[in-house]
């Protein structure tokens, strides 16, 4: 009875008891019981529930509370010696990203059981890390207290064992890498396998302290870690130039990231830009190859999954799938067996030898060059002569002191509808000029089937342009087309003219009637023909393929009496306002003088304003094709002829002195201008000066051009000399000029009207027909004015220097009486005054 | 814990009805009753000496891991905020004022510097671990000096605190890593002697961390993992120690920081317990920091170095808290 009532006794005693130590035994019994415990001091520094006072006393102090739970590896403990005071561990610990704690494992991780979660089964300090642990640190000498060795990164895959393995599980290699291991990457705390340069885990990330995603030990967002190694894959080597790689941390532009390819982990870098890891997935990727290329890009599907309107290619020629199956690229690999982009583009390196040869600099027509040219691939559509500029910027206009344009391109750069393209070969505003620039040889935007439809042709020339011709041309020369409706706009005024002047092609358009963009032979203006010259100026002979006995236009073709061309311009002849031309054809300030220093082969007349081309842009004959007027003023002529612009100021200035006056071509001066009155640029009948008038009586030729006008006949009828021959003696020309000026005093050849050093006097001797005094500067005045020794078109000094050489005193009587025959005869009273 | 595992015992036998052992548990359980009615109860909370200290203010600043603390003669606190690698000064109200310093290794840059002190004259002296060196500044905050310090035995040094007697023209440098003190010319800064070795025993470190001199420029060293203090005259021979291992007052688990009042009193912080403790000049116990009226020992979040300024302010760096607290010490003393 009495061990019964104890018995009862117990259980009360038992429950008030536990009763009373519910609050001590209730967190004790939350947490695993001590299996070794020591309160030992070297123990108790991290074990802190060992120190005597808390786990033999059972109590707490005035300074702390009793502790019962374990806190031996909570961060708390770990801080308190790694802030500095023994190991300073500040910024990994504190800062940055470090391996997770307080976390659950991955369920489909499995984590030995040598690494202790807490007892919420969560990763802690210490599932890694005891301070029994070995010398397992990466280094040798180094201990990081880890619970195993962690050479070659074994910890690390003892969980993470899906990220080890190499390639052939999807991971990036863990073997010895063929090349040394960057210096920069050792510098960045990178740790490296046993063996000579071999990675593992911690040779791109960091267990703590990281300031980048993932624990790596650089930023791989903008593949900065990537190319530590990889560096030949930048897109830029070390001075800037661009690699033949894929471009990365550009934002794509024309291409975008297939849903396809992010499914499969690919990533783009910071600000949706390329990087590494859009293309390449380094760890549990599917496609098991040594590239960890993200998809299996063999028939180029990778590539194709971000761009796919390059897909178009496929049914073109430029599929050498089609056209040329055994053309292996740089790596010696056929479309067949790397995939139809393989053959002109390789993520890492050039995929063909670019062509480099004259001019030829830009990367994209370089590419397009190494099949489109002699022994290349595609030989039969090879470039070969001239081609319309590649590699070049925009030009800007070309104008004259006055501002008068020679040559405008794109009016307006901003709405230019064709892409130009940086030295990337990236479509950039402010770029160059390729062949990418008019073609697009993926058949991006103009496809073959709207061209063939459109135009009802196939010509498989325009297939691959971005705009059909002419169109594509306006884009940049938009001026140029005042030749629609315009007796030069061939395609239409000679619907047949191809086949008469044998051009080349043989489908021709408004443009390409005369311009070749490829292949042509004159260099400044790709024309289409091919010229031969035995001048080899071969500028005006273009013209001539038209305006000759066999061209389109023969009625209007150049005679031999025409104004020179092919030459520079000498002594006081300069042009402000027209261009000059080098021998090939280009604009330059010093070159030669042209049938296009004047004319404007597609401006009807220059009257007529850029955007006029909806109207017929026929001009009058003063300003057909004519770059200036040359009627009624003769500002054409004017340009470089000012030095006879004094003519205006003159009673040669027919316009007023005689304006019913008409020249051989039975123009007026209003029509054919100050200067066209008696001078004929084509054709005129005189060789001499281009003498527009029908020539009047003489002994020679000047005073027959001088009579045309100075007879009865003549428009000068009040102005005839009883007069006008000096008698025929051959005279020698003293004069000398340092300055290569004209001779003051000319003597003439009578027979062909050349200046002569030994010559006769003639006209244009003592008169100078463009200036009627030394500074006139008034117009005629419709009236017979007589002139005296200052003006009459008189040369200065002409006495002095030339009578007096032969007639000494008597000079100066002969030379006011020249034209005065009776007066200068003996009897002549005036005489007799005179010298008796 | 005794009691838990007498009670799984007693569960145990119950379950296995062995009743022979039952009767010796019921009254192992009776005896254990008793003891538990007879037994006084813990010693009281609090019968501790609660020295008080009035809060004035905090410096929260961006700081990244601040360790130490030092206050110029004319008020201005300097506070190293280590992760930062800045110096960064405030006013006697804690109001910003200048910061210099970044991450580097040229004359001025730092690479997580620990510890600092400013003489009389306004220099600032930086231990700037990373960089095994001391940097030297004037009061603008200009760089005037640096003093490489020698490695041991192929391990850099790794200095922690500096302390500036100028009235011996002496600078203190604690090596932490080579546990010991090295001894430069303030002027020359040429090196004078070492203090000290890896050990236990007097003038033996492991690890030393945080310094400060009192006004007889007797040296207080936190020797952390032989968790107590040591003073060491100026001219360099062992005087005492101050407290030792453990929880109990006066004893220290984690000490860190350590500063010296006008009354030549010891505080000394320890960054686990959270607590700071006082000691009178001859190293024994005074009491805690706290609120005397409410009996209340005052918890800091891992409290590291201190300043004690002329006026009896005490700052103290919470280093995990990311701030520098003020406080006005009250206690007079005995």
């Amino acid at each position: 009875m009495i061990q019964k009532i104890l018995n009862l006794m117990s259980i009360y005693i038992l429950f008030f008891l536990t009763t009373l130590l519910i609050p001590i035994i209730t967190p004790a019994a939350a947490v695993e019981p001590p299996k070794n415990p020591n309160s030992a001091k070297g123990c108790a520094m991290c074990h802190y529930r060992w120190i005597d006072t808390f786990f033999v006393e059972g109590r707490g102090t005035d300074l702390v509370p009793y502790q019962s739970e374990k806190v031996v590896a909570t961060p708390d403990m770990c801080y308190s010696c790694h802030d500095g005071s023994v190991l300073d561990s500040r910024e990994r610990l504190f800062h940055g990203q470090g391996h997770k704690t307080n976390v659950k494992p991955p369920a489909d991780m499995i984590v030995p059981k040598i690494f202790p979660l807490d007892e919420n089964g969560n990763v802690q300090c210490a599932t890694c890390h005891t301070a029994h642990g070995v010398e397992s640190g990466p280094d040798a000498d180094e201990t990081i207290f880890l619970r195993t060795s962690n050479k070659d990164s074994a910890m690390c895959r003892k969980c993470h064992s899906d990220k080890g393995g190499g390639p052939n599980t999807g991971n990036h290699s863990f073997a010895e890498c063929a090349q040394p291991i960057a210096r920069n990457l050792k510098r960045l705390g990178a740790h490296f396998g046993r063996k000579k340069n071999q990675m593992m885990c911690e040779s791109c990330h960091i267990a703590h302290g990281s300031t980048n995603e993932k624990y790596l030990i650089r930023d791989d967002r903008d593949s900065s870690l990537c190319l530590v190694c990889h560096v030949d894959k930048n897109m830029f080597d070390r001075s800037g130039r661009r690699n033949n790689n894929h471009a990365i941390n550009v934002r794509p532009v024309s291409a975008a990231l297939a849903q396809s390819l992010q499914n499969n982990g690919a990533r783009l870098g910071y600000s949706g830009a390329i990087s590494c890891q859009t293309c390449h997935k380094i760890h549990n990727n599917r496609n098991k190859q040594a590239s960890l290329l993200i998809l299996d890009n063999q028939k180029s599907e990778l590539c194709l999954a971000c761009h796919p309107d390059k897909r178009r290619l496929e049914k073109t020629k430029h599929n050498l799938a089609l056209s040329a199956k055994s053309e292996k690229n740089l790596e010696g690999k056929t479309v067949m067996e790397s995939g139809m982009c393989s053959a002109c583009h390789l993520p890492h390196k050039a995929a063909r030898k670019p062509f480099k040869k004259g001019k030829i600099t830009d990367r994209t027509t370089a590419l397009c060059m190494s099949c489109h040219a002699a022994g290349m691939v595609a030989e039969n559509k090879k470039l070969a002569g001239y081609l319309h500029p590649v590699g070049v910027r925009l030009p800007k206009h070309v104008s004259g002191t006055d501002g008068a344009r020679y040559r405008t391109v794109v009016l307006n750069p901003e709405g230019l509808d064709l892409p130009l393209f940086n030295e990337f070969g990236v479509k950039d505003k402010t770029g160059k000029i390729t062949c990418n620039t008019c073609h697009d040889i993926h058949g991006e935007t103009f496809a073959r089937e709207a061209n063939a439809a459109k135009n009802g042709r196939k010509d498989t020339a325009d297939t691959l342009l971005r705009k059909p011709s002419p169109e594509i041309c306006r884009e940049c020369h938009a001026n140029k087309f005042t030749i629609e409706k315009s007796k030069h706009d061939l395609d239409t005024v000679f619907p047949n003219g191809n086949a008469i002047i044998k051009q080349r092609v043989s489908r021709p358009d408004l443009c390409r009637y005369c311009h070749l963009t490829h292949n042509s032979e004159p260099e400044g203006f790709i024309w289409k023909k091919k010229i031969t010259t035995q001048a080899g100026e071969q500028v005006d002979d273009m013209c001539t393929v038209c305006h000759g006995k066999n061209g389109l236009a023969p009625e209007m073709a150049v005679g031999k009496n025409s104004h020179p061309v092919n030459t520079p311009l000498t002594g006081k002849i300069h042009t402000k306002k027209l261009p000059l031309f080098s021998a090939a054809g280009k604009l330059t300030k010093t070159g030669i003088m042209t049938c296009f220093t004047c004319h404007d082969p597609h401006n009807g007349s220059p009257i007529k304003s850029e955007s006029s081309t909806n109207v017929s842009t026929e001009g009058r004959p003063a300003n057909h094709f004519l770059r200036i007027e040359v009627a009624p003023a003769s500002d054409l002529c004017l340009n470089c002829h000012e030095d006879k612009s004094d003519v205006l100021y003159s009673d040669h200035n027919l316009l007023i002195t005689a304006p019913d006056a008409k020249n051989a071509l039975g123009r007026t001066p209003a029509e054919s201008g100050v200067c066209g009155v008696c001078h004929i640029v084509h054709n005129s009948s005189e060789k001499i000066d281009l003498w527009a008038m029908a020539p009047g009586t003489g002994s020679n030729v000047m005073e027959r051009m001088c009579n045309s006008c100075h007879s009865h006949n003549g428009a000068a009828a009040a102005k005839v000399p009883a007069i006008s021959s000096h008698p025929d003696t051959l005279f020698v020309s003293v004069w000398e000029s340092s300055k290569g000026e004209a001779q003051p005093f000319p003597f003439f050849d009578i027979k062909t009207g050349k200046v002569s050093a030994v010559g006769n006097i003639s006209c244009p001797s003592c008169h100078d027909v463009h200036h009627w005094a030394a500074n006139s500067t008034h117009a005629g005045v419709k009236k017979n004015i007589e002139g005296d020794v200052m003006t009459s078109f008189l040369r200065p000094h002409v006495p002095d220097r030339v009578c007096r050489q032969c007639h000494g005193l008597d000079g100066l009587f002969v030379f006011k009486y020249f034209h005065n025959p009776k007066i200068r005869s003996k009897k002549s009273p005036v005489k007799k005054e005179l010298f008796n | 814990m005794q009691y838990e595992k007498k009670i799984h015992e007693f569960v145990k036998a119950i379950k296995s009805n062995k009743k022979r052992q039952l009767k010796r548990m019921n009254r192992v359980i009776f005896a254990l009753s008793l003891l538990v009615l007879v037994t006084p109860p813990t010693a009281p909370a609090f019968a501790v000496n609660i020295v008080h200290i009035d809060f004035l203010f905090k410096i929260s600043s961006d700081f990244k891991e601040p360790s130490d603390v030092a206050v110029s003669k004319n008020g201005d606190i300097y506070v190293v905020d280590g992760v930062n690698n800045k110096i960064k000064i405030f006013g006697p109200n804690g109001k910003a004022l200048a910061k210099f310093g970044e991450k580097g290794d040229r004359n001025g840059q730092f690479r997580f510097p620990l510890g600092i002190d400013v003489d009389r004259s306004g220099n600032i002296y930086i231990a700037d671990s990373g960089n095994s060196r001391v940097q030297i500044f004037n009061p603008n905050t200009v760089f005037t000096a640096k003093i490489d310090l020698p490695a041991k035995n192929g391990k850099p040094a790794d200095p922690t605190d500096v302390a500036v007697d100028r009235s011996r023209n002496r600078l203190y440098v604690v090596d932490n890593d080579n546990h010991r003190l090295l001894v430069y010319d303030l002027a020359t800064r040429k090196f004078i002697k070492t203090i000290g070795g890896p050990g236990e025993n007097k003038l033996r470190f492991r690890y030393p961390f945080l310094m400060a001199l009192d006004k007889k420029q007797y040296l207080y060293i936190v020797d952390v993992i032989n968790t107590r203090v040591q003073v060491v005259n100026p001219d360099g021979l062992f005087v005492m120690y101050i407290g030792g291992w453990g929880v109990d007052k006066g004893h220290f688990f984690r000490p860190k920081g350590v500063a010296v009042d006008t009354q030549n009193r010891v505080y000394v912080s320890d960054s686990y317990m959270g607590v700071i403790q006082v000691f009178d000049t001859f190293g024994q116990f005074y009491g805690v920091l706290g609120n005397a009226h409410k009996r209340e020992v005052k918890k800091f979040r891992t409290p590291t170095g201190m300043f004690i300024d002329d006026h009896n302010r005490l700052y103290v760096v919470e280093m995990l808290a990311q701030q520098v607290s003020v406080y006005r010490i009250r206690d007079r003393g005995k």
